[in-house]
């Protein structure tokens, strides 16, 4: 196993019941679950591959493609959505050229949708890089987007 | 084992301890329907077919999972059951492509076409492989009503083909987990299992790679065990249900592993394992080479006897009596190249002969090629040492061949180096002859043969035994001692690199294409059926319109200068092609082009479907057939055009005809469902009006086109159907009695030249025969014997069955 992912697995017992826990170290670590973390995973626990990427690909919070260096999370809650945040999305995708759920070729930036950030009363919001922008228009969008590096 | 005693229905059961409420219920002789228990797997309870009611047992537990107890009270057939099965199985079919389970005219329809099209993509039963054996339709349709409350979901980018032997359509899958749970059983490293969750749930690899990049080893059990036809055997599967099945060994290696074989009209159409345990689990090559090896194309059926300079088809006696002198005058300089993967009779047959003739014997190990013969032989045939050789498959090339004297070959399928022989044998190969094999553990099991023989194929040890019969020799002092399996034999049916790549000296990966993706090449010298640079006819174009229909767009000026309405082409992809007819949809005289819907509905269909834009069609001949007679109809006149499947595409250019000549026409076009209709849009800018029909409702109204003609037909001034023989016979029996008011259809027999030559497209008209290509396509529908038609069109199916792609290629 190479050192990369034995450290992180070395801190689970052999269980099936520790799978999810040490996948979802090795997302923390890496920021996704690549094809070399499912298979040392795999022989980590005595599964196959099959098996382990179907208990992961159960859960929608692993992610299997390297994220962006920057994440936008825009939120689609009721409240946001009311007020507009889904002109937001809209303007992002057709911006960066990627849809939700993806990141550009670049790998600058990954592109999310979440359900409610519980920032109502800032609505519409995004998050950007665990920064939590309030109010969102359009032109600050674009101050934001030509933030990022 | 102790007992248990429960009721069931009001029916008293006793079963042992630890059986499921469906395991009783099943003894009891009590019918519960459910897809996911499987008599060898463990309990799932995915398909929730099979709930129950238990007296003091809250809600309705699934039979298969709940353990049986003494005195419980089981009901199985409440309204409340009922009512919920009926919501699974919706939930099931609305994901599933099942138009034909709410078609209203779905057992006329199969009484008319009783083996399922071989389309690329399953969009309904009637194009579905699985149809004959499917437990998902057998549950459905033998305990439900049609109809179905939720929307139908079809996605044609479901189909996967792009690993060897198997095709998933994961349209079909209802998740029972079968497969999986097999996978699971037999393998200590399971290449697939379900991944992601809800509606994206599918079985599949890590990563939805294709199985050949994991684990996967190809046994095909997952096939065998799937009930719904997502899993298919890509290339037998369209032999449909076997009529028995026959035990038999392989011997592709030395393993010998046991096979099922599944027979159907005296041939070999499948082989599957004996069980689902572990130690019965086969390898890629018992499960899908074997099959596809022995009804290899170019199978020996006669035997050859050279004469001059010419082989000629003698009859088996001839042959026996030729290589018996053969070997007579050439005794004491004899070569004998047997193989060790041969029935322990034969090999013991060839050392008998050898031992008379003072031949010299060369048994060639399992996988070995013609490159593997010992160097000191091949130099001795090469300096003329023997006067005769004898050789059981595959071993010597074209060169060695042309040097031989007295060649003799006996083998399965034809190969160039035969043309060097002076006697060509065929022979019969593994299950189809009667024979002896030792097993891993040195047991000596005997197999019966299982197939008639074709012509004059016969076993190696039969033609052996007519050689040494006039010479009185007592075969038991020919006994020996097999070879013990070795220690470091590595069984392909865990490794999938220890898959053999030879049989008989025969490279399987020219015989079976999938071979290539499992890192197995074929010989160099394959022959291309492509038509050559600059030959042939250019795709400008190539669309899916909906599953299995495309449309081609085709650079052929002289046909465009001269297409009418009503008239076809005839198309061949390749060199080797079949002829088949496609009506000219379009055309344009200036730039060149005619376009053609084709529809995919066996190989010749595939082959085209398969082209992309840039490659280019063998032939392209046409516009033949008479076009439809448009005089008989007038400026301002009614006309109805009715238009089923392939027929939408057909009618297209009637009804642009019709309306540049001021005809007002409506157009009714029918398909099994909504993701099926097609040339909407275009038909509305010919047509006054359009009617949609599908026969599952899920768009315009339920039902096909008969319905509206028999409704409106009348006020009408005349009626034109193309559709399947199936859809003209109803429309023909709605069409208006008045015979004043023309009624047509176009017909589409199996076609060969298309100019009247040679009297395949023959058809029953009134009284009359008539040829389709010359008299046709079109023909009074009133008087057209369709069940006939239907007939004709089936002459050929099982060798259309034998004839459908091997390879990856086609059916994209």
């Amino acid at each position: 196993m190479s050192s990369k992912y034995k450290e992180i697995l070395g801190k689970y017992a052999n269980a099936r019941e520790n799978l999810v826990s040490a996948m979802q170290d090795i997302q923390e670590s890496e920021g996704y679950i690549s094809p070399e973390a499912v298979k040392e995973a795999a022989e980590y626990f005595s599964i196959s591959k099959a098996d382990l990427y179907s208990v992961v690909s159960f859960y929608a919070q692993f992610k299997f493609t390297k994220p962006g260096r920057h994440t936008i999370k825009v939120c689609k809650g009721t409240a946001c959505h009311v007020r507009g945040s889904g002109s937001l999305l809209s303007a992002l995708e057709e911006r960066l050229k990627i849809k939700e759920g993806q990141t550009t070729p670049d790998g600058r930036i990954s592109l999310e949708r979440v359900a409610c950030l519980g920032a109502c009363a800032l609505a519409p919001a995004i998050v950007v890089d665990e920064k939590v922008h309030a109010r969102i228009t359009l032109p600050e969008l674009e101050k934001i987007l030509n933030s990022l590096d | 084992m102790s007992t248990l005693k429960l009721t069931i229905d009001g029916v008293e059961v006793e079963v042992e301890q630890g059986s499921t409420v469906l395991q009783a219920a099943r003894k009891a002789g009590i019918f519960i329907p459910s897809l996911c228990a499987h008599e060898e797997l463990s309990p799932y309870g995915a398909c929730r077919l099979c709930v129950v009611q238990i007296d003091g047992v809250r809600g309705t537990p699934t039979s298969c999972t709940t353990p049986a107890t003494d005195g419980m009270v089981v009901h199985t057939d409440t309204e409340q059951l009922q009512i919920q099965r009926k919501r699974t199985l919706e939930l099931m079919m609305s994901g599933h492509p099942s138009p034909c389970f709410s078609c209203d005219s779905r057992e006329d329809c199969e009484s008319v076409k009783k083996q399922p099209s071989r389309a690329g993509s399953a969009t309904r039963c009637g194009t579905c492989s699985n149809r004959p054996i499917c437990e998902l339709r057998h549950v459905a349709m033998g305990n439900f009503e049609r109809d179905i409350d939720l929307p139908l979901l079809y996605y044609p980018e479901k189909v996967e083909r792009n690993d060897p032997f198997i095709d998933k359509d994961h349209n079909l899958c209802v998740l029972c987990g079968r497969c999986v749970r097999t996978c699971e059983k037999l393998h200590t490293n399971p290449a697939i299992s379900i991944a992601n969750r809800g509606k994206f749930a599918k079985v599949s690899s890590e990563f939805g790679k294709a199985w050949n990049e994991e684990e996967c080893l190809f046994c095909g059990a997952c096939v065998d065990e799937c009930p719904t036809g997502c899993l298919t055997d890509r290339w037998s599967k369209w032999f449909g249900a076997p009529e028995r099945a026959a035990e038999t060994l392989c011997s592709m290696c030395p393993q010998h592993c046991k096979l099922i074989l599944k027979i159907k009209d005296g041939k070999i159409i499948g082989t599957r394992a004996p069980s689902i345990k572990k130690e019965d689990a086969i390898c890629a090559g018992g499960r899908f080479v074997f099959t596809q090896l022995v009804n290899t194309r170019t199978r020996l059926l006669r035997s050859q006897v050279k004469e001059g300079r010419e082989q000629i088809p003698q009859g088996g006696e001839a042959a026996v009596k030729r290589v018996s002198e053969i070997l007579e005058n050439a005794r004491g300089k004899i070569l004998v190249i047997g193989s060790k993967s041969a029935y322990y009779e034969t090999r013991k047959a060839m050392r008998a002969l050898a031992k008379h003739f003072g031949a010299e014997l060369v048994e060639m190990d399992y996988d070995a090629s013609a490159a593997d013969l010992p160097p000191d032989i091949v130099e001795n045939i090469n300096s003329g040492k023997y006067e005769a050789v004898l050789s059981f498959g595959n071993y010597l090339d074209e060169e060695l061949a042309s040097k031989a004297k007295g060649l003799i070959v006996a083998d399965f399928v034809k190969t160039p180096a035969q043309n060097f022989a002076e006697v060509v044998l065929p022979v019969l190969i593994f299950g189809e002859t009667a024979g002896s094999l030792f097993n891993a553990e040195g047991r000596k099991i005997s197999v019966q043969a299982s197939v008639k023989t074709s012509l004059e194929q016969r076993p190696m040890s039969g033609y052996i035994a007519d050689i040494l019969k006039p010479l009185d020799i007592n075969l038991g002092e020919f006994d020996f001692e097999p070879e013990k399996l070795s220690s470091e034999f590595r069984s392909p049916a865990k490794y999938r690199d220890a898959l053999p790549s030879y049989f008989l000296g025969h490279n399987l990966a020219d015989y079976i294409p999938d071979l290539e993706k499992l890192g197995k090449k074929p010989s160099a010298s394959k022959k291309s059926w492509k038509p050559a640079e600059g030959e042939g006819f250019e795709i400008l174009e190539n669309k899916t319109l909906v599953p299995n229909f495309h449309a081609l767009k085709v650079k052929a000026p002289d046909i465009a200068r001269h297409a009418r309405a009503g008239q076809f082409a005839i198309i061949m992809a390749y060199r080797n092609s079949e002829r088949s007819p496609f009506t000219l949809i379009d055309w344009n005289a200036e730039e060149g082009w005619v376009k053609f819907i084709i529809e995919e509905v066996g190989r010749s269909s595939a082959e085209i479907g398969a082209l992309k834009a840039g490659d280019r069609l063998f032939v392209v001949s046409g516009p033949l057939g008479t076009p439809v007679d448009l005089s008989i109809f007038k400026p301002g006149q009614k006309v109805l055009l009715a238009g089923g499947c392939y027929g939408i595409g057909a009618i297209m250019p009637v009804a642009r005809a019709l309306a540049e000549k001021g005809v007002e026409t409506t157009c009714v076009i029918e398909a099994s469902s909504s993701y099926m209709l097609f040339f909407k849009k275009e038909l509305k800018g010919v047509c006054k009006k359009l009617v949609l029909k599908t026969r599952d409702g899920t768009e315009g109204e339920k039902g096909g086109c008969s319905d509206y003609i028999a409704k409106e037909g009348a006020s009408y001034d005349g009626v034109i159907a193309i559709g399947c023989v199936f859809m003209m016979g109803q429309c023909a029996k709605a069409a208006p009695a008045d015979e004043s008011k023309p009624a047509l259809c176009a017909l589409n027999p199996i076609m060969v030249d298309g100019t009247g030559m040679c009297g395949a497209c023959r058809v029953s008209v009134g009284s009359e025969t008539k040829f389709a290509c010359v008299d046709g396509p079109f023909f009074d529908i009133r008087k057209v014997d369709f069940a006939e038609l239907a007939d004709r069109r089936n002459a050929y199916r099982l060798l259309e069955v034998e004839a459908m792609p091997r390879s990856l290629g086609c059916h994209k």
